[in-house]
């Protein structure tokens, strides 16, 4: 950790320069895709599910879910403004055009590696030392999966939904919308109705899934929504690990992502789920940016299971997202660890749930929030403990650092118990950085960034040391970027 | 939809006998009218709102109402003071009553308070109500009949505590159930200092419900301490709120004690409108039966350097549910604002339930403001500690329970409240422990 903090500062002091850098994903890539024309009807929902070739039951699906979703009303309790979207000027499906298959990385794209390649992801060969499986989602389609083969000898299964739908339909019938129902949320159902990919994991009984698994979600089209779909099984005393990254172009307009993601822990099976999100977030005036809501939900169904959340957002226009724990197996572990950063115009409402249902069932909530500029961060988290949950044990901590006069903290915890023998305990502060620390590193020869940045590093190290290490370093200089400016 | 709209035109109908005062002056009357325009349209609160989400009002909104114009119950507590207004059902009762008219202290009715124009209380009336209100709110503005009104001329003192009492009764009519709406206003001018004790008292048993509204305005360097005692029956309903304003360096203590009633709603909000204003809040929710108690505080930070602190206790026993939600709001440019807040609650039964949120909604970067909510039980450690000095688990539960309150008791600086409620919490074996030393 240490060392990774030299190196940060030393990175800061080409920081001044870089101050009026622009967001550096912000490239669009000239693909000739598959786009359908702006609009939702159920004509839709038959195309989609059409092009991709789904069986029956997922036709069925989607139009159960649309037809849920026609009923429902856009949820406006959270603490975040926005325009109304206008559901009917967006694409459901983009594709890249003609979707060949692929065997090895000379087949791909080079345009589409290129991209890849300036985002730094670990596809090429000499990144796959990294030991790091890509399954890369290139706006709605999988383009390609690497490290199936060594992941298959080990019986885990990682590939797009779409394939599982084909090659695994009775695994993806019996646990999509499990936890998760079509009808859980406005954004849900929609996702439901008209999600076009994401990712399938399957860890079988008793198998350490040998490396950590992991995504890249991209929006490039314009106009399109992202509507992806993750869906995460560990058996019996299986573990995973699996990290997701994102990000979108630079474009005027904002851009909707609405995405599911549902993970599933049998008896003594640990899910490890991590993301670096850094969707475009809009310029300094607050113009263009993703609107990201998402839901993502895990239930410990087994004894002894875990399933830990790990967010660092330092991205998006607004965020609206609560990755949450329903524990229904005894001695269940939830945790949820989470950065929020909001700069200029962002605004974020995140938090999380943890519901307890199993007895001796403990959860760990540790939120940071950091707001700069004008920025609005909202905690918003649920702990529910009901009536059978004896012993249940909670600790939360939110704490909130503000930097500059014009942005906004806000912690609204909900805390609901249903059983004397609980026990909870939740905390939340905010301050600003405090003048005598900045003094302190100062005098020892820091800049004021680099002062700055290597307090708020340490305001998120206990978020960061559940990080995998490549994300752990990739999201600290995320952090700083996205900082860039904010003190003056 | 249309069951809401021809509930709440059954409660305007229940009403449309509402001995209100001050019927003659223009002022009020006109704010009656905007408040029943107001409450035509928001209706009562239900669980889909926010605000009452963990609050189910079934119970109370299946009675009748009728109102009771006035009563003869005799009140037989001995007064604390030598100043003690009487409410029964909400009406003034003068001849059980000691006014207290002094150089620049006014104590007095809410009838003679509108009608004594060198009072002004146009400019005060609902002044310190948020613009959003629930049905409640508006038909206490539309249909109050009584309260008191205390008004403090810049620099005046009250020599003593300022009590006020409201009695509540059943109607003879079992069909019916009665209902009174009160509102009090304090309106204390620069330089002033009193105490103001409320308690509402209902005979146990009796089915009412009391909708009490306390505004409070305090101006530059004012101190005042307000406690509310609810021991209302224990099959009554009790809708309070107490909203404050305050000026600059005014010091105001607002004191929530809620032991009665099953079902309690108040709404305690504050505004900190000038420098170096603080307030304290400090609540006891002692919840046994089938008791429900919903406490929703509000503290907005609108300018700086002001501080506000505040603690709520609940215990909770038997089938009893205690709901917390505290909102604390910094400003923009509300710098150097200190808050913080404590909401703690102890859980003695397996079908007692606790719901809390404290919020926190800052915008502005140099303030310390934190929150802390706990829910718990009683540490069997201290429990097997005192059993193994030879105290019995009962008197051990009994003392650890009065510990955990008294840590807000301690805050009350009315002895005689503090005496009250160590009688009532702390249980027979304090007064043992008390003759050992």
């Amino acid at each position: 950790m240490y060392k990774a903090m030299t190196e940060v500062a030393e990175q800061n002091k080409d920081l001044k320069d870089l101050v009026k850098r622009e967001y550096k994903e912000g490239f669009v890539t000239e693909i000739e895709s598959d786009t359908l024309a702006p609009g939702l009807d159920e004509d839709v929902v038959r195309l989609i599910s059409e092009k991709k070739g789904e069986p029956e039951f997922m036709l069925e699906y989607r139009l159960k879910a649309f037809r849920r979703w026609q009923k429902m009303k856009e949820p406006d309790w959270a603490h975040i403004n926005y325009p109304k979207i206008d559901f009917q000027a967006i694409s459901y499906y983009s594709a890249p055009k003609a979707l060949p298959k692929l065997e090895s990385l000379d087949q791909v794209d080079p345009k589409l590696l290129e991209t890849y390649e300036k985002l730094g992801i670990p596809l090429e060969e000499q990144k796959m030392l990294a030991n790091v499986a890509v399954d890369a989602v290139f706006d709605s389609v999988s383009v390609r999966t690497t490290f199936r083969e060594t992941l298959s000898a080990a019986g885990v299964i990682f590939m797009p939904i779409s394939e599982a739908v084909h090659e695994h339909p009775e695994l993806v019938k019996k646990y999509l919308s499990s936890v998760v129902p079509v009808q859980d949320n406005y954004y849900a159902a929609l996702n439901s109705a008209v999600f076009s990919d994401g990712s399938f994991v399957f860890i079988p009984k008793g198998v350490r899934c040998p490396m950590e698994l992991s995504t890249y979600f991209r929006i490039n089209e314009m106009n399109t929504g992202q509507f992806e779909r993750t869906l995460i099984i560990a058996e019996e005393d299986a573990y995973v690990s699996y990290l997701e990254g994102c990000t979108a172009p630079q474009r005027d307009e904002n851009q909707l992502h609405a995405a599911v993601v549902e993970l599933i822990a049998h008896e003594g099976a640990e899910i490890k789920y991590s993301t670096v999100q850094n969707w475009y977030p809009g310029d300094e005036n607050g113009k263009g940016g993703i609107y990201n809501f998402v839901t993502k939900r895990g239930l410990c169904k087994g004894d002894n299971s875990k399933i830990s959340w790990t967010q660092v957002e330092t991205g998006s226009a607004i965020t609206w997202k609560y990755p949450s724990v329903v524990l229904q197996g005894d001695n269940s572990v939830g945790e949820f660890y989470s950065v929020a950063l909001s700069h200029n115009k962002q605004q974020a409402d995140t938090g999380t749930k943890m519901i307890h249902m199993g007895k001796n069932t403990s959860s760990t909530i540790i939120s940071k929030g950091i707001s700069a500029g004008h920025g609005q961060n909202t905690y918003r988290g649920l702990v529910k403990v009901l009536k059978g949950a004896d012993n249940a044990r909670n600790f939360s901590q939110c704490d909130s650092l503000l930097m500059g006069d014009r942005c906004g903290a806000h912690t609204f915890p909900y805390i609901e118990v249903q059983n004397p023998s609980a026990n909870l305990e939740h905390e939340a502060t905010t301050s600003k950085i405090s003048e005598d620390q900045l003094f302190y590193l100062m005098q020892r020869g820091l800049s004021a960034e680099a002062a700055v940045s290597m307090i708020v590093n340490g305001f998120c190290k206990e978020v960061f040391r559940e990080l995998p290490m490549e994300f752990a370093v990739e999201a600290q200089k995320l952090l700083d970027i996205s900082l860039e400016g904010a003190v003056g | 939809m249309n069951i809401a709209a021809d509930q709440n035109q059954s409660w305007l109908e229940q009403h449309t006998h509402a001995p209100v005062v001050g019927q003659e002056l223009e002022w009020l009357k006109n704010l009656r009218a905007e408040a029943l325009a107001q409450f035509k349209q928001s209706g009562l609160p239900g669980i889909r709102d926010e605000q009452w989400r963990h609050t189910n009002l079934r119970a109370l909104k299946s009675n009748l109402y009728a109102h009771s114009h006035g009563s003869s119950t005799k009140v037989s507590a001995t007064p604390n003071s030598t100043t003690r207004l009487v409410f029964v059902n909400g009406h003034f009762a003068p001849e059980q009553s000691s006014l207290h008219e002094s150089d620049g202290i006014t104590v007095t009715d809410l009838e003679q308070g509108c009608r004594d124009q060198s009072l002004h209380l146009q400019d005060h009336f609902s002044s310190t109500l948020p613009t959003q209100q629930h049905g409640f709110t508006t038909l206490n503005t539309a249909y109050c009949h009584g309260g008191y009104v205390i008004y403090l001329r810049s620099g005046t003192q009250a020599a003593s505590v300022l009590e006020m009492l409201f009695i509540n009764t059943a109607q003879d009519d079992d069909s019916l159930t009665n209902i009174s709406h009160t509102r009090n206003l304090v309106v204390a001018e620069a330089n002033t200092r009193c105490r103001i004790i409320e308690r509402h008292q209902g005979e146990d048993g009796s089915v009412y419900l009391h909708n009490t509204i306390t505004e409070i305005i305090a101006g530059e360097n004012a101190h005042i301490d307000h406690y509310k005692i609810q021991q209302d029956s224990s099959e009554a309903f009790h809708i309070g709120g107490v909203f404050i304003e305050q000026a600059a360096n005014a010091h105001v203590k607002s004191h929530n004690i809620s032991l009665g009633g099953l079902l309690t709603r108040n709404d305690i909000c504050c505004n900190l409108n000038g420098e170096g204003g603080h307030i304290e809040m400090n609540g006891l929710v002692f919840g046994k039966g089938r008791q429900h108690v919903d406490n929703h505080t509000q503290v907005n930070h609108l300018v700086p350097h002001c501080s506000s602190d505040e603690h709520y206790k609940c215990i909770l026993d038997d089938h009893s549910r205690s709901v917390f939600r505290g909102r604390i709001v910094v400003a923009e440019d509300a710098q150097l604002t200190s808050a913080d807040q404590q909401n703690n609650n102890l859980l003695l039964s397996a079908n007692s339930e606790a719901d809390s949120k404290p919020q926190l909604e800052i915008y502005a970067d140099d303030v310390k403001c934190s929150h802390g909510a706990t829910v718990g039980q009683l540490d069997p450690k201290s429990l097997f500690y005192l059993q193994s000095r030879g105290i019995d688990q009962q008197s051990a539960s009994e003392l650890l329970t009065f510990a955990f309150a008294n840590q807000v008791i301690d805050r009350l600086e009315a002895e005689c409240v503090r005496e009250d409620l160590t009688k009532l919490i702390g249980g027979a074996l304090l007064h043992e422990l008390e003759d050992l030393l």
